[in-house]
């Protein structure tokens, strides 16, 4: 569990139900101003099989939670995770976008309004036999904003049985994981309309079909030098500029296609040796050759 | 406020510390057309003057990382006792000045007076012989209201001053965003240090990294300071929502 917190005011923690079999466990306080709860997406799980289990809180209107990336104030959601017994394991966490905020004088943090849900992987041994059951307990805090601030936490857990019969979710269930599942970031293929250049401090991003585009930064990517000023254009073409430093470029791309529709790609560059892209291979040639 | 006349070893220590750093304040005033003003006729260990920039009229933040190495812009505030404090009387005075953005309300803040004593230990390490440490609320809702300040101060014993800035004109110039946010202004008038008090914004560590006591120590030894900013954290400072 957390060591003891420094800060000092009231840490609202609610009355946990006991993890029950099934696929919910969520707290009872309605003190909370984001409100979690764990999901399963099956009722059981096979041996061998890999479960998704949502994190999945439903926030207050007109009070917002953070996304872990590169923000002025904020603290994102911070999780101790325990699975008994050591028939399965968790797997890192995945995160939706999440959406920009600024303040009139330009203080801009990436955050979650109305629902945030984070994707737990949660694989099961090959050894897991039938009848047995892994309970997972997920330790959390966070903070949650409107214009004050106030850090929450909660301690959840959920059992899951396993067995074959793992039945199909609910459509509750479903919707939560769609929806979920349509904000993950996803690399970019050579097949994306996405088109990245480097021009000395400054990263330039392009995308045809689109209308909008804007530029998460990751909590650990090279920092942009005015996130505020470049993190969003409208059209097809984003320029960044970035301060130096020798970390690579991190973060999420997203590219409205419609003013309700949008692609979201992980971005990371330069890109890693084992990721060929055709953008990265043609500056490779470019430069070898003397092309422009 | 009171100007101490600096003891004799003091003076000798900031008169180096001003001719090392002249060449850097010339560069840092590049763009800030001044002349350093020749010292009125002074008495033996009385004041120096400093030039500071004057106080940018602006409704956005500047940009702090940025603002480290250069010329601390001069302002006048009255603080949660109706006293008033001006910055270039406390570097003239041959002082080091701390600024730091404060909230009673935020749980940050909290923690550094309540869990820790981060702030209160270090204004007590030094003394007002050679730092003055201003705190500073930049809010214009009801957490920069002066009462509450006021009764913030006394019950967690700070011995500094609360200093109000409910436009935001001082905290937009400096390109404060966090409550905490610190700045460590040289007594040449050089901002030395811009940003977190420490590292340790997720509260997990055990022995955290505090960047305002490693810049004051290197100041008051005459050494460069190493780390000129470092990433605040914290809760938004409270701004005009207009």
């Amino acid at each position: 569990m957390f060591k003891t917190l420094a800060l000092a005011f009231a840490t609202l923690l609610p009355l946990g139900i006991p993890g029950q079999v099934g696929a919910q466990a969520h707290s009872k306080s309605s003190d909370l101003h984001a409100q979690p709860r764990l999901v399963a997406e099956q009722m059981a799980a096979k041996p061998g099989q890999t479960l998704w289990i949502a994190i999945d809180f439903t926030i207050e209107d007109q009070w917002h939670t953070y996304w872990p990336g590169t923000n002025d104030t904020g603290f994102p959601l911070q999780t101790e995770i325990e699975v008994h017994p050591q028939i399965a394991a968790a797997g890192d966490l995945l995160w939706p976008a999440p959406h920009r905020i600024s303040s009139p004088q330009g203080i801009l943090d990436h955050v979650f309004e109305d629902h945030m849900t984070v994707l737990l992987p949660l694989t099961i041994s090959n050894n897991a036999r039938l009848g047995e059951t892994v309970s997972l307990q997920v330790s959390m805090r966070w903070l949650v904003c409107k214009t004050a601030c106030i850090m929450e936490s909660a301690e959840l857990s959920i059992q899951i049985p396993i067995s074959d019969a793992i039945g199909r979710p609910s459509p509750q269930t479903a919707a939560i994981f769609e929806r979920a599942r349509s904000r993950l970031p996803q690399p970019i293929t050579d097949s994306d309309p996405v088109t990245i250049t480097q021009e000395g401090p400054s990263l330039t991003l392009t995308s045809t079909p689109a209308e909008r585009l804007a530029f998460y930064p990751s909590e650990n990517s090279r920092p942009p030098r005015n996130l505020l000023r470049d993190g969003q254009a409208e059209g097809q073409t984003l320029t960044i500029e970035f301060r130096e430093s020798n970390d690579p470029i991190l973060g999420v791309l997203e590219v409205w296609t419609s003013p309700t529709e949008s692609l979201l790609y992980t971005i990371h560059w330069p890109p890693e040796n084992n990721e060929p892209r055709a953008q990265a291979r043609d500056q490779e040639l470019s430069s070898f050759t003397g092309d422009r | 406020m009171s100007t101490t006349r600096p003891r004799p070893s003091l003076l000798a220590v900031v008169a180096a510390g001003i001719a090392i750093s002249l060449p850097n304040l010339a560069n840092a005033q590049a763009q800030h057309q001044h002349e350093q003003k020749d010292a009125a006729p002074q008495r033996a260990h009385e004041t120096h003057e400093v030039t500071l920039a004057a106080l940018p009229a602006t409704s956005t933040l500047a940009t702090l990382e940025d603002l480290v190495g250069k010329t601390a812009f001069d302002f006048t505030l009255t603080d949660t006792e109706g006293n008033k404090h001006t910055l270039s009387d406390s570097l003239n005075a041959g002082k080091i000045v701390v600024l730091e953005w404060f909230n009673p309300t935020c749980p940050y803040v909290v923690s550094h007076y309540t869990k820790s004593s981060t702030m209160n230990d270090l204004v007590a390490k030094y003394g007002d012989d050679n730092v003055v440490w201003l705190a500073i609320n930049s809010g214009s809702d009801r957490t920069g209201d002066s009462t509450l300040n006021e009764t913030t101060r006394k019950k967690w014993n700070m011995a500094h001053p609360i200093l109000l800035d409910p436009t935001g004109a001082v905290g937009l110039a400096y390109g404060s965003k966090n409550t905490p946010t610190m700045v460590v202004i040289a007594a040449d008038g050089t901002i030395a240090y811009g940003g977190g008090i420490d590292n340790n914004g997720s509260f997990s560590k055990p022995d955290p990294t505090n960047y305002v006591e490693i810049a004051i120590d290197a100041l008051l030894a005459g050494s460069h300071v190493e780390t000129g900013f470092a990433k605040p954290y914290g809760c938004a400072v409270k701004y005009s929502r207009k």
